[in-house]
């Protein structure tokens, strides 16, 4: 099974490659942050706001659209 | 050639500019010769006969290219390895014949390491000395004044650490490059890749791994937001800006309520302080140094910067540059100078501004045993209107600023307290701008004044804002700043630095001003960090440096330190070699993506959707561009250059919107910018392509 990003060789249990695993946990870290800034925060509303922005990161983004397509 | 008195000694000179130089401040207009230079001062007649840098080259001592790992070396004529060279043998044989009649030798190379490294090979490998003994002739600039001088004080040399230290690196870098850069290109070819130049180096290591780790950094940023409330207060019927003291408020209900407290409401002054403070000159200038701001200020790259300082070298305007120092000692003549300065229409004010300022230039914290801080002669440039012009000027203004007098500003505060909250108010004024006004370090622009307030004051906040903010990702690193964390993390030297990251480019691990690494750079560092981690590894390379400087400053052995790095080098090899198929896998993909992305010039302008790539015909051998959608009917095409190295600039032509390219033809020279549609329009206002810099492309 590859990345299901980009199609390298998966290198964690999340089955993503070893850079998009990175931005997964960056993504899981920067979460709590998020919800403590406004009160609270939907995961799928978060998934959307990180994509868009101009600041993420290129895996970052990848990620988060990954994440939220899996998500439905 | 004139005739070759009897007795004489031999000057060997690095470079013929230098060899010239050297003649007419020793003979002044009794020099004979053209190459070789022939001339008497006083009762002694000299010759001088001049290299052209390196003669020798270190080459395998086993030409077959299948045994490795390659750490068998020895020195070999340059000719020998660079075919082309044509300069190489005579001027070695020259130095054989003059040394064998010569009463003295005497090494005017630069006193450096590799100067020292090219005259002691001359005098090893040319001039065929079993123990190499030599007079030494040390000096900084190449003025007739410091050339007669270190003649006069020449220095018997029986030991030769410098020269130790230089062959010592010399080996280093080379069987680490030769054998780290096979096995690289082989696991590429054993993974069914196509032949590709790779490369990796113990300087390279490390510099790459520092732009990864930035760009994984960059790549997997999550931006937090945060919040910062900027009030708008009114003191006396004038406004002035304050922000809130916590400038990160993390929480958006917090923020907003620190609007909701504040606006519109009274306030109370807390605190008003006026402080004044001096900043002194920077110090003069040390290569690294020069090389930032010359980025900083004139957008040169380290490796521009060098090569230019070099020339001005040359040419004696200024004095050697490849120094760490930032100290002008006594020794060196600062009133001929400043009165030669001031004798320059461009310099002549400051020169005289400078009256009532320091007598001796500020210091610096870095020294250096072999050269002083880069300083201006005195020498007037002919031309001042090129780059080398810019750069001079700058060194000159921060030599000049050095004397000039502290620059002295104020920094007026105010804290306001309103409620809970407190907004702080600052702003900073020039009380007198001393040597910026020569040499302006800061460029920073003097904020707003504010009214003259005293504790217990009352003002009103008239409107407060809050902006939500997201953390930034680090920047990338420039050439600048990728060569300031080699300096503080001390990986290469001073004179190697700027050319590990001109290679780093070439390779195409990294692109663009602000450094990106590209699918082969992450490949590389990826494969290395999983296979030989160690060749990454700082603590390695910045442990091999600091005991080659002990071997400069005769403290070790050079044997020593040659066998711990082998010994290294092998164990890096082994691992990479037992896993040359999974390194090649790593790499082959991201290897040939670069190599295409290298020989694609820029989108197709004839039919829109294909690209414009380099090709080579299989019938002619001859290289040329077409179109990617050549078979789908575009027939888009147009001969190129046969001769030189082609880069795309990535950027179209203004008048035609066919790609834009480099041709690299000489070494070291400005490459040609040229369309490469042949029957573009710019074409026929300008005969032949226009040198960078020379005008628009199009």
């Amino acid at each position: 099974m590859k990345c299901p990003v980009c199609e390298k060789e998966p290198v964690e249990t999340s089955g993503l490659c070893r850079h998009h695993e990175l931005a997964r946990i960056s993504i899981l870290a920067a979460y709590q942050k998020w919800i403590i800034a406004y009160g609270s925060m939907d995961w799928i509303n978060y998934l959307h706001k990180i994509e868009k922005l101009e600041e993420s990161g290129e895996w970052t983004k990848e990620v988060a659209r990954h994440l939220a397509l899996e998500q439905g | 050639m004139p005739e070759i008195p009897k007795e004489y000694d031999l000057i060997v000179a690095e470079k013929p500019d230098i060899a010239k130089r050297i003649a007419a401040a020793i003979g002044g207009n009794q020099v004979e010769g053209n190459a070789t230079y022939i001339l008497c001062r006083g009762k002694t007649n000299y010759v001088i006969m001049s290299a052209v840098g390196h003669l020798f080259s270190l080459a395998p001592a086993y030409p077959k290219r299948d045994i490795h790992p390659v750490l068998d070396l020895h020195w070999v004529p340059l000719s020998h390895v660079e075919r082309k060279r044509k300069d190489i043998d005579w001027r070695i044989s020259a130095f054989k014949s003059l040394s064998k009649h010569a009463s003295k030798l005497i090494i005017a190379c630069d006193y450096d390491l590799e100067g020292d490294t090219i005259g002691y090979n001359i005098l090893k490998h040319a001039c065929g000395a079993k123990k190499v003994k030599a007079f030494r002739a040390k000096f900084s600039t190449l003025t007739n004044d410091e050339l007669v001088k270190s003649f006069s004080e020449l220095k018997w040399q029986e030991e030769w650490p410098m020269a130790e230290a230089g062959r010592t690196r010399h080996f280093l870098d080379f069987v680490w490059g030769v054998n780290l850069s096979r096995v690289l290109t082989d696991s590429l070819l054993e993974a069914g890749g196509r032949y590709t130049t790779l490369s990796i180096g113990r300087v390279q290591g490390p510099a790459l791994n520092y732009i990864h780790e930035r760009e994984s950094e960059i790549r997997t940023h999550v931006p937090v937001p945060y919040w910062r409330a900027k009030a708008s207060i009114n003191a006396n019927g004038g406004l002035f800006p304050a922000d809130c003291t916590n400038n990160r408020i993390e929480i958006e209900a917090e923020a907003k309520s620190v609007k909701q407290e504040v606006e519109g409401k009274k306030g109370v002054v807390v605190e008003a302080t006026k402080q004044p403070f001096s900043t002194s000159p920077p110090p003069p200038f040390n290569l690294g140094d020069l090389q930032h701001e010359a980025y900083r200020i004139l957008g040169l790259t380290p490796s521009q910067t060098l090569s230019i300082a070099e020339k001005l070298y040359l040419q004696a305007a200024i004095s050697y540059p490849r120094t760490s120092s930032q100290q002008i000692p006594s020794t060196v003549n600062y009133e001929r100078i400043l009165d030669a300065l001031s004798r320059q229409d461009s310099f002549k004010s400051i020169v005289a501004s400078l009256m009532g300022g320091r007598i001796s230039p500020i210091q610096g914290q870095k020294s250096d045993p072999a050269h002083p801080a880069i300083y201006p002669t005195g020498e007037p440039l002919r031309d001042t209107d090129t780059r080398e012009g810019r750069l001079y000027d700058l060194i000159v203004r921060r030599f000049l600023s050095a004397f000039a007098k502290s620059m002295v500003k104020e920094r007026h505060s105010l804290k306001i307290a309103c409620g809970k909250c407190e907004f702080r108010a600052s702003a900073t004024s020039t009380i007198s701008p001393g040597w910026s006004t020569i040499y302006d370090l800061n460029n920073d622009r003097e904020a707003q004044r504010l009214p003259s307030l005293k504790v217990m004051d009352i003002v009103t906040f008239v409107s407060v804002d809050v902006v939500q903010s997201f953390d930034a990702p680090p920047s990338r690193y420039n050439q600048s700043t990728l060569l300031e964390r080699m300096e503080r993390d001390e990986i290469g030297t001073k004179a190697t630095r700027a050319e590990v990251i001109s290679t780093l480019l070439d390779r195409g691990y990294i692109s663009g001003n602000s450094l990106e690494l590209s699918g082969l750079g992450f490949a590389i560092v990826e494969a290395a960090s999983k296979y030989s981690p160690s060749i990454l590894s700082i603590e390695m390379t910045k442990s091999i440096e600091r005991k080659l400087e002990s071997v400069e400053a005769a403290t070790l052995d050079s044997d020593a330190v040659t066998l711990e790095a082998v010994d290294q080098l092998l164990t890096c090899l082994s691992l990479f070699e037992d896993n040359l198929v999974s390194v090649g896998n790593e790499i082959r993909l991201a290897a040939t993506q670069t190599a295409k992305a290298k020989e694609t010039l820029g989108g197709c302008p004839v039919c829109h959707e294909g690209q414009l790539v380099l090709i080579r015909s299989r019938k002619s051998g001859k290289r040329f561009v077409g179109c990617s959608n050549y078979p789908n009917a575009c027939k888009a095409s147009a001969p190129l250059p046969q001769r030189g190295t082609i880069r795309s600039t990535k950027y179209p032509c203004r008048t035609c919107g066919w790609p834009v390219v480099l041709v690299f033809t000489t070494y070291g020279r400005r490459p040609w910018q040229l369309c490469v549609n042949t029957d573009c329009p710019s074409k026929k206002r300008t005969l032949g392509p226009k040198p960078i810099g020379g005008g628009s492309s199009g």
